[in-house]
Order: C-alpha cells, then sequence, then structure tokens
C-alpha cells in the first residue's frame, strides 16, 4: 500500500506532483459530505414544511409542476451517471473515454436544459421565488441549487473530457476524472431525493 | 449463462470489494424501480384528482361553541373528520331561506346514508330563534335530528364565524343603521361546502337551480380525495 502511494508521489507529470489516490478519494468525500449538509438543510425545511402543513402547504391557485417531463429528465441524469462511471472504467483500463465522456455532458446538459424549461414556465404560470409564499421560494432555492451544482458538474466533466482528449490520463492516473465523477453521481443521488420528495409526494 | 461467464470476474480485486460492489449494483436497480413505481403512483393520483376536478381551497373554520336545536351544548369537533354544507338563516325570514332550507332537504336526501356528510344551518337571529323555535322550523323540513344540524347561541359567535371564517355577509338592525328593522337581516344566500380538516372548498348560490347538483357532485370528491380513516 504505502510503496504504491510512493511511487505515485515519485511519478510526475511536467511540474505537478501527483497526490496518491486513497488521499484524494479521502478529501472528495469529505468534500461531499459538507455539500450533503447543505442540501439535508434545504430538503429538511421542506421536510418540515409540508408535515407541518400538509395539503394547505400547497397555496390556493398551485401549479402543478410538469412531473412527467421531469420524471424524464431524471431519467436522463441517472443514465449520465452510468455513462459517467462507464467513462471512469474505461479510462482506468488505459483508455481514453472520450465518447462516453461527452455523452455524460450532452445527457448533463439535456436535464440543464429541461429544468431551465420548467422554470421559465413556472415563472410563466406565475410561480416565482417570490410568489406563492414559502413553498415557491423553498423549490426554487432547492432546486436551483441542485441545478447550480448540475452546472458545475457539466463544466468538471468538459474539463475531463478535454484533459482526455489532449491524454492527460492513464490506468494509474486520473483523478480529476475520478472527482469529476464522484461529484456527477453526488449530484445524481441527490436529485433522486429532491425528484422524490417534491414532484412524487 | 450465454457466455459461461464465471460469477465472481478474475480480475476483480480480492476481499469485500465486490460485495460491496454487488450491494450497489442491487440497490441503484431498487433505487430505479422504486422512482417508477414512485412516478406511475403520482401519475395515477393525478389522473384521479383530474378526472374528480380538485376544488379550490379557502378559510378553515375555527373552533365554536353554539347550541343546537336540541338544547344541548354542540361543540365544532363534532363536526372534525366530517364532510360538511353550512347556510346562515333565519326562521322569520320571508324571502330566500325557505329555499335555501328547501335546498338542505334535497340534500338531506342524497346525503342521509353517509355517516361522513352532515348539513349545518346557523341562525343569524340567535335572540329570537332558540333552540325550540328551531326545532319548529327544523320539524317543518323534516331535518333529521343527527345529519342536519341547527346552531343558535352567542350572536358574536355566529357573526365572526360568517365574516371572519365564511367569508358571508350579515348585516341587521344595528350594523344596516335605519334601513333595517328589528327582526330585518340582509344574509347571504350562499352554501359553503367544508372538507375533513375544516376547510371551506366551494360555495354554491342557494338561488342557483344547479345548486344542489354542484354540491354533490364536489361532495363526491372530496369523498374520494378524502376516504375515511
Amino acid at each position: 500500500m504505502s510503496a504504491s502511494a510512493t511511487a505515485q508521489i515519485a511519478d510526475t507529470r511536467g511540474l505537478t506532483p501527483i497526490a496518491p489516490r486513497s488521499i484524494v478519494r479521502f478529501g472528495m468525500l469529505t468534500f461531499l459530505a459538507s455539500e450533503a449538509m447543505l442540501f439535508a438543510g434545504l430538503i429538511g425545511a421542506y421536510i418540515v414544511l409540508r408535515v407541518s402543513q400538509g395539503e394547505a402547504y400547497f397555496p390556493t391557485g398551485f401549479v402543478k409542476l410538469p412531473v412527467r417531463e421531469t420524471f424524464i429528465a431524471t431519467i436522463v441524469l441517472v443514465a449520465s451517471s452510468g455513462t459517467c462511471h462507464w467513462a471512469d472504467t474505461l479510462v482506468a483500463k488505459g483508455k481514453r473515454g472520450t465518447w462516453a465522456l461527452f455523452l455524460t455532458i450532452v445527457l448533463g446538459s439535456l436535464f440543464l436544459a429541461n429544468q431551465a424549461n420548467e422554470w421559465m414556465h413556472l415563472k410563466h404560470e406565475g410561480m416565482w421565488f417570490n410568489t406563492m409564499g414559502t413553498y415557491a421560494s423553498n423549490f426554487f432555492v432547492l432546486t436551483g441549487f441542485h441545478g447550480l451544482h448540475v452546472f458545475i458538474g457539466v463544466l468538471l466533466l468538459i474539463a475531463s473530457w478535454v484533459l482526455s482528449l489532449l491524454g492527460k490520463f492513464d490506468g494509474s492516473n486520473h483523478n480529476f476524472l475520478m472527482c469529476a465523477s464522484f461529484y456527477w453521481h453526488f449530484v445524481d443521488i441527490v436529485w433522486i431525493l429532491v425528484f422524490t420528495i417534491i414532484y412524487l409526494w | 449463462m450465454v457466455n459461461g461467464q464465471p460469477e465472481p470476474a478474475p480480475s476483480r480485486p480480492p476481499g469485500g470489494s465486490s460485495t460491496l460492489r454487488a450491494v450497489l449494483w442491487a440497490t441503484l436497480v431498487v433505487v430505479i424501480v422504486g422512482l417508477f413505481a414512485a412516478f406511475a403512483r403520482q401519475q395515477w393520483t393525478a389522473a384521479m384528482r383530474r378526472d374528480t376536478g380538485s376544488l379550490d381551497r379557502f378559510n378553515t373554520v375555527p373552533a365554536f361553541t353554539l347550541t343546537e336545536r336540541s338544547g344541548r351544548q354542540f361543540n365544532s369537533a363534532e363536526l372534525n373528520g366530517k364532510i360538511w354544507v353550512a347556510d346562515f338563516i333565519f326562521t322569520t325570514c320571508p324571502g330566500p331561506c325557505p329555499q335555501m332550507s328547501a335546498k338542505f332537504f334535497e340534500l338531506q336526501q342524497e346525503i342521509k346514508r353517509s355517516s361522513d356528510v352532515r348539513l349545518v344551518t346557523y341562525t343569524v337571529w340567535p335572540e329570537y330563534d332558540t333552540p325550540e323555535v328551531l326545532r319548529r322550523y327544523a320539524d317543518r323540513f323534516k331535518a333529521l335530528p343527527d345529519k342536519w344540524l341547527f346552531l343558535t347561541g352567542e350572536k358574536k359567535t355566529i357573526y365572526d364565524l360568517a365574516h371572519k371564517a365564511f367569508l358571508l355577509g350579515i348585516t341587521d338592525k344595528e350594523s344596516g343603521r335605519e334601513v333595517l328593522k328589528e327582526g330585518e337581516f340582509v344574509h347571504s344566500t350562499k352554501m359553503a361546502l367544508v372538507d375533513r380538516r375544516g376547510q371551506i372548498r366551494g360555495y354554491y348560490d342557494a338561488t342557483s337551480l344547479e345548486a344542489v347538483q354542484k354540491l354533490l357532485g364536489d361532495i363526491g370528491s372530496l369523498l374520494r380525495e378524502q376516504p375515511a380513516q
């Protein structure tokens, strides 16, 4: 274990020494744990308000959320986690995985496009951050924070894609892709929770 | 089976890692299947709700204590969990009140077999409409004692309910000044539908020909939306 870690440190590309994979993984998981706290707060607020107010939580003239479209977007996001894992596996085997990454980026962007469309639709229907009470503001803050994470995730995937095209990854060294992949899976898991609680409950 | 692949892939690292992997994949499958099931359920409920036409939501009726026509104390907690229709009348009313009570009688014929539905008539002239007077009025309309309640009591309680919860107007001599004489009232001819949680879900004009039909339809919607516990 320690021998391979030392070997990884010794292996440098250009001027940047490469951190051992286990340490990078631990750092990333710690970061994601703190991210989970953020979402736990927002989701918790929604659950508490919904439980305490019951059906009355939905304001009079409540706008129906486009559940069907968002369900499809959810499937797209879950599929993108699959292609992301595929890319990770390919790169670990010493391949480039650029197509798998590209597909992941496309699927992630489709999710974002759907969300943008949904927000415009809801705004048009009169539901926005500052209208229709805590329900609407909770909805927009929660899905907004998540959407921002998806956006950052897409940027990380694009960066991974470029690095892969430039041949910066190999089987033993692809920490950047590993982190982007963790982040992407995390965003996916959070979305499944958000979707289930806000759209299906 | 077709490929004849051995179950634990030989390239996997030894130890608990392959078990963990299997657990993760199984979780993923369960989550995806669960997601589809929850989505199907949501779509089904939404379709049912569309079918029945979901009702608006108005004020929630606060708790109150009044006197029933039998003379007993009536606490609004008795209406918790019931679907009920309310109206405001007075027994000497020459105009629309008999018409409103006739509509309630029609409703009573339809709902009397349901244990979950009640009719509630408040008097707007509690000083005159004592339980005894209300009882005679109720008998005129063949009101069933356990289905159709007549409530009198403190005037302020009734007027506050009408004005603040039901948002229905009542004007009497005191508020109407010289226009109205003693025993004359101007009051709304609306009937209000209240759900099991005490929330008002609809208003129906008693002078309208389709009021009873519409009310019965909406009571049905509420029974489907809030099935008996």
